[in-house]
């Protein structure tokens, strides 16, 4: 027995080893030329056939293009591939080629560096005057002090001139909120690298093993939610009730904000309130229902007494090691709950996924913010700023329009990140991406993939078990998914941007970020006890005292402008 | 007599010592470079700062308006009383505990006990305070610490010492001190081993016991080491330690753990508020200042010590 064992397992390693063989077999030369070749002699004629020749017009001399960029650690495991494969790197790969290529483009990096210290360090090169002619500026407070410096330069009349319309149309889908961002006395100071808007949203999680041990129907209410909850730790399987962390208090609303929207409330976005003016959600009234609700789930047991003090991979050990079963959060909390297939491994276990619902069992409004991998400035002293927009065409000609979009945007899942400017999604790309991930199924269809779709179908059906399992409750066809629930609300027309985005003013500046210790420290202080209406007045009165009043002001004054 | 007098002219003594000076050039210029120079960015305490247009850039000056604002955030005065509080009780407990500590070691005799007590204390200096300080969260927690067991365990409530405003700075003022004492006991008992041992024998015959001993013969042979330890530990009186706190303090504790440090550190890092984090940083180094001297010109006057 142990023999065959042994005979079957060298096999299998045999196998590996040869099917490894085959891969490094694939002419990776070939293909890389092949799809280069592809990008450089039809995106002439696709940009004439479609009348935009003018957006992708190349030097007639070559032009140099200083660049910093930024990476993370995916790029890092992407890029050693993409190297072997290629003989690739950050400075020269397909990007810089294509842009070499066709549009004469000659992009020249100063410095890499890790998003850790990409701010800080691109703030030493503003210090310092080393900017190059085309950066990516992540705070939406930088952008302010640059354009306020004169370092960099308004783009208004380039992205009339210079972006494809398609792009445009994109930046604009969100009505105009993403752009408002960078904008300053009419002046638009960079344009977005877009990412999917809808990507916080929250939704509620219940583990369905054990609804359906103890005979639990799916929720109707938020009573019904919280019911769920103290059932579970009634019945001996859960050690608490509800899933939340405050130690970090920068993720803390992500676990939170589900919570509260139940009841109306949106601690974090600005809100219009009914006679048209907007005001910040957490100073709200509607706050103090769920608030008195989690105090009383504390008070109960029913929250980690140590949820104060706990970060974020902490806390979650909670969930892995299975003492809650009811979580309020984003999609991607199903790809930190995956880690409890490392502990358990033969354990079934399955996530119900719904819509929060009021106390009426009306489904809530989702609240949902401009999202984007920063903002891309040019440099006042930059020669040629239309360069810039030339090579993001480029870029969405083959991310969308050449022979194999997936190869250039989804190799190994990032090979789109190392473009010199990259990313024209639309805000939508999430749900896009299940949709067609939805068709694929249907069908059983692979080839009909399109962008994104191919690197999480590649999750979703891979051998590596979790992160099958992670996917599929994610984008997959489960029954329950967030993706399922997110098409919901948006066909129902339950999601809402967060009302004010502008520039941040100076008041905002100095003290948006007391004022947000002061949000923190009253939320935490409530749930642990606290008295829910003198300390909620008491917070209200000081958080207008010290800068909110005058930024609701200002908040109303841009409304007014920009509505 | 005539020669010695022409050597000590000051050119004279520059030529021949001028290999002393050579080989202290080097730390001057670390000095000039990283002390010194950075002097001239105190300049941003009194601009509305912007990264963008540099420190030699044409900042907007706005006179005493940073110290305002900061007066204005309505937690700039706890954080201050905080500050004084943790750094204050550091001071006074890192000094009166080694000190006990390595009185009590200097009885021991076996050295098979006493060398395996001094590395034992001593370790944990060695620990930066991110491990430190996961490992104190991990003792300390209320429902899984081995602190709390014990309490529990005899019949006490758990108690929530890094989330609750009543024994956070008690807590985060003790570990310091765990943290620290050994660092300190490892210095006083160099000083104790360097008192002259005839001064043990002559206190004997006078007929001294262990106590008298310690009092008339030790204490006073480490006045000077204590002296000096305290007047550098004054100097950072605004210093609260902010790698601890830093790492301790969440939101739930910020009415009594928050100090100038971990403050200066959000304004200023994470906002970008250049000018007010400068301004707080130049108020600390102005109180920091006042407080060496006057330890200075106390040392000198009682104890006859002298620093520089």
């Amino acid at each position: 027995m142990k023999k065959l064992f042994c005979i079957l397992l060298t096999g299998l390693m045999l196998l590996s080893c040869a099917s490894g063989c085959f891969a490094e077999g694939t002419d990776y030369k070939a293909i890389y030329a092949d799809r280069v070749g592809y990008v450089v002699d039809n995106f002439a004629s696709w940009a004439e056939e479609n009348g935009v020749s003018d957006y992708l017009k190349p030097y007639d001399a070559p032009t140099t293009v200083t660049m910093v960029h930024n990476y993370n650690n995916s790029c890092e495991n992407m890029i050693g591939k993409l190297g072997d494969h290629y003989g690739e790197n950050y400075s020269t790969n397909r990007w810089t080629e294509i842009m070499k290529k066709c549009l004469n483009i000659d992009v020249q990096y100063d410095w890499w560096a890790h998003d850790d210290d990409y701010n800080t360090k691109l703030r030493m090169s503003m210090g310092a005057s080393t900017l190059p002619d085309v950066f990516v500026v992540n705070q939406q407070s930088d952008v302010a002090q640059l354009a306020e410096a004169g370092q960099i330069i308004p783009l208004n009349d380039l992205i009339e001139k210079c972006a494809l319309p398609e792009i445009r149309e994109r930046w604009y889908m969100d009505g105009g909120l993403t752009l408002s961002m960078v904008t300053i006395d009419g002046q638009i100071y960079g344009f977005p690298q877009t990412l999917s808007h809808t990507d916080d949203a929250a939704y509620i999680f219940i583990r369905s093993d054990w609804m359906k041990e103890l005979g639990i129907e799916e929720p109707r209410t938020i009573e019904d939610v919280w019911d769920i909850g103290y059932k579970f730790v009634e019945a001996g399987k859960a050690k608490y009730g509800v899933f939340l962390e405050a130690g970090q208090p920068s993720v803390m609303y992500d676990y939170l904000r589900g919570m509260c929207e139940a009841y109306h409330a949106y601690p974090q976005t600005w809100v219009v309130t009914d006679d048209g003016k907007l005001q910040f959600g957490a100073t709200q009234d509607a706050m103090r229902a769920p608030l008195k609700q989690l105090q009383k789930m504390y008070a109960d047991g029913m929250i980690d007494p140590e949820f104060a003090t706990k970060d974020e991979t902490k806390a979650f050990e909670e969930i892995i090691n299975g003492n809650i079963g009811l979580v309020f959060g984003p999609h991607w909390v199903m790809t930190f709950v995956m880690n409890m297939y490392d502990l358990e491994p033969t354990k079934d276990v399955t996530w119900y996924c719904c819509a929060i619902p009021d106390s009426d069992g009306n489904i809530v409004p989702e609240a949902i913010k401009t999202n984007n991998r920063g903002f891309v400035c040019i440099n006042a002293n930059c020669k040629n700023p239309e360069a810039a927009f030339k090579m993001l065409n480029l870029y969405h000609y083959a991310s969308y329009y050449s022979n194999d979009p997936t190869w250039w945007g989804y190799e190994e899942s990032y090979s789109r990140m190392i473009a010199p400017v990259w990313s024209t999604v639309k805000p939508t790309d999430n749900l896009d991406t299940y949709e067609n991930l939805q068709k694929v199924f249907a069908a059983n269809d692979p080839s009909l993939l399109e962008g994104k779709a191919v690197s999480y179908y590649g999750n979703i059906t891979s051998s590596d078990y979790k992160k099958a399992w992670a996917w599929n409750q994610m984008f997959g066809t489960a029954d329950y998914t967030p993706m399922k629930v997110l098409k919901y609300l948006n066909e129902n027309g339950l999601l809402f941007y967060n009302a004010y985005v502008g520039a941040p003013s100076i008041t905002y500046q100095d003290y948006w970020s007391t004022m947000d210790d002061l949000t923190t420290q009253m939320l935490i202080k409530v749930i642990m006890g606290a008295d829910v209406d003198t300390t909620f007045d008491e917070y209200v009165k000081q958080w207008n005292a010290i800068g909110g009043e005058k930024i609701t002001e200002e908040a109303n004054e841009w409304y007014q402008q920009h509505r | 007599m005539k020669k010695t007098a022409k050597r000590s002219k000051p050119a004279q003594i520059l030529r021949k010592e001028a290999q002393l000076h050579l080989m202290v050039l080097p730390a001057v210029l670390l000095v000039l470079i990283f002390s010194y120079f950075p002097l001239y960015g105190l300049k941003i305490a009194f601009q509305r700062f912007l990264p963008a247009k540099g420190l030699f850039g044409s900042q907007r000056f706005v006179g005493l308006d940073n110290f305002k604002y900061v007066l204005s955030l309505p937690n700039f005065l706890p954080v201050l009383r905080n500050t004084f509080i943790i750094a204050g009780a550091k001071i006074v407990l890192n000094l009166l505990v080694p000190v006990t500590v390595a009185l009590m070691l200097n009885e021991v005799n076996s050295s098979r006990i006493k060398r395996p007590i001094q590395t034992i204390i001593y370790f944990p200096h060695f620990l930066s305070w991110i491990i430190f300080g996961g490992i104190l969260i991990d003792l300390l927690s209320p429902s899984s610490g081995i602190v709390n067991k014990i309490i529990t365990a005899l019949g006490g409530k758990a108690v929530y010492f890094l989330g609750d405003n009543r024994y956070f700075r008690g807590t985060v003022i003790l570990t310091d001190v765990w943290k620290n004492f050994g660092y300190g006991t490892i210095v006083y008992l160099a000083a104790i081993t360097g008192i002259d041992v005839t001064l043990y024998e002559a206190a004997q015959i006078d007929g001294a016991n262990r106590w008298q001993q310690t009092w008339h013969v030790t204490l006073p042979g480490i006045r000077m080491t204590v002296v000096l330890m305290m007047v550098l530990a004054l100097g950072r009186v605004l210093n609260a330690g902010f790698d601890q706190l830093y790492n301790l303090c969440k939101p739930i504790v910020y009415e009594s753990g928050d100090i100038l440090d971990t403050f200066v550190y959000r304004l200023g890092l994470e906002n970008g508020s250049f000018g007010p984090a400068t301004a707080v940083g130049l108020f600390r180094s102005v109180v920091s200042l006042v407080f060496i001297s006057t330890a200075y010109a106390v040392a000198y006057k009682w104890f006859d010590y002298r620093l520089f």
